[in-house]
């Protein structure tokens, strides 16, 4: 249904909340976009943002409740953007993100404290992140300030440096898929990560 | 998949419109987008009237510019001023004026640098333009390479402009009389 159908009110309350979803960095408040819990007009908000391959992603508090919105690319876009090339970063640059994702998100998770979002996640300084032998520390500091002017990561200089709002981005299985990414990275041998693994393999050569 | 919701995820995914997509990406909702020529090329964004300004933006998580790079942008948009309503494209400067307009010959090489810095900033998020056209990496900035406000200032709309250029007037007044 286009806009100019709609009350000029509820007009404005979708246009108003694709705005702030697309133009925002990181999470809004969930009482910001009243208009998201609308039973009727949210698929309108859904409709407008599907028409350009984006959606809302809903960030749940541990009890089920709606937290904040922010939007980001449809799975099936996401997928196809990656295999033309477009948005992908270079390979030092994921081998940085990757191990930020493993020292701020992975290792608390596997000690029972997941972070509440990604992007809220406790920093790593930038000291263990040279711990890494294999990349230079002026590569993974350049890497480092590179992906701070993407809002991949936030360089938050002596307060360390942690996931940044690009994460908010991400759909519920975009984050899973990296989520399996660092599982298969961390115990390349463990059983689950094999099964991944195969998983992967097969829905690769499926046509 | 539709044509239009694949090009207009390419185009937002680039950051501009190839030339035979316009056609398609105009019969998107006319309320909520637009294709906009920035210097002869196009770019798909939000309709003009819904650019966040400050009165949503105090209360929303968005990327704020450090006291250096919005002092930076300020000064280009000073050095730039036409006296124009809007200041894309503004007149070229170079990087010699922009300084000027923050310090002129009292700043020293110390001072300069941060400055220096935040204008390759600005480059990179298409606020201000280093170099000659086509330079897409400027890997020095010396005080003889040209400044110019950036494509992403083509975009910017709203009652915020005109407050911003009066701002801009009042500080090229201000210089002048210090002169």
């Amino acid at each position: 249904m286009s806009l100019v159908l709609l009350a000029q009110a509820d007009a404005a309350a979708v246009a108003y909340a694709v705005a702030v979803l697309e133009q925002t960095h990181g999470v809004v408040d969930a009482a910001l976009l009243p208009v998201l819990a609308h039973p009727d007009l949210r698929p309108l908000v859904d409709t407008e943002l599907d028409a350009v391959g984006r959606v809302v992603v809903e960030h749940l508090r541990p009890d089920g409740t709606v937290e904040g919105y922010s939007s980001g690319y449809a799975d099936d876009i996401a997928e196809r953007l990656a295999a033309e090339g477009l948005g992908v970063l270079a390979p030092l640059d994921r081998a940085v993100v990757a191990l930020v994702l493993l020292r701020c998100v992975a290792m608390p998770t596997a000690r029972g404290r997941p972070p509440r979002r990604w992007s809220a996640a406790p920093p790593v300084s930038l000291a263990r992140l040279h711990d890494n032998r294999r990349l230079g520390k002026a590569a993974v500091r350049d890497a480092v300030n590179r992906l701070h002017d993407l809002h991949v990561l936030v360089n938050g200089r002596a307060a360390g440096i942690r996931p940044g709002p690009a994460f908010d981005r991400l759909t519920p299985a975009q984050r899973q898929r990296i989520e399996e990414d660092l599982f298969m990275l961390a115990a390349p041998a463990d059983p689950v990560a094999v099964a991944l693994q195969r998983r992967r393999q097969q829905q690769a050569a499926q046509p | 998949m539709s044509a239009a919701r694949i090009l207009a995820a390419h185009a937002r995914a680039r950051g501009s419109v190839h030339g035979d997509e316009a056609g398609l990406l105009a019969k998107l909702e006319p309320g909520l987008w637009r294709v906009v020529d920035v210097g002869g090329e196009l770019v798909l964004t939000v309709a003009a009237d819904l650019q966040l300004h400050n009165a949503d933006l105090g209360r929303l998580p968005a990327v704020r510019l450090s006291a250096t790079q919005a002092k930076t942008l300020l000064a280009v948009l000073v050095a730039t001023a036409t006296g124009a309503p809007h200041p894309h494209p503004g007149s070229p400067a170079t990087v010699e004026d922009v300084l000027a307009v923050l310090g002129g010959p009292r700043l020293g090489e110390q001072a300069a640098a941060p400055v220096k810095g935040a204008l390759k900033k600005l480059h990179a998020w298409r606020l201000a333009t280093l170099g000659a056209d086509g330079d897409d990496e400027v890997v020095a900035v010396e005080g003889a390479t040209l400044v110019r406000v950036g494509p992403a200032v083509a975009l910017w709309s709203g009652p915020w402009v005109a407050e911003l250029t009066a701002l801009v007037a009042q500080v090229a007044v201000q210089r002048r009389s210090f002169r």
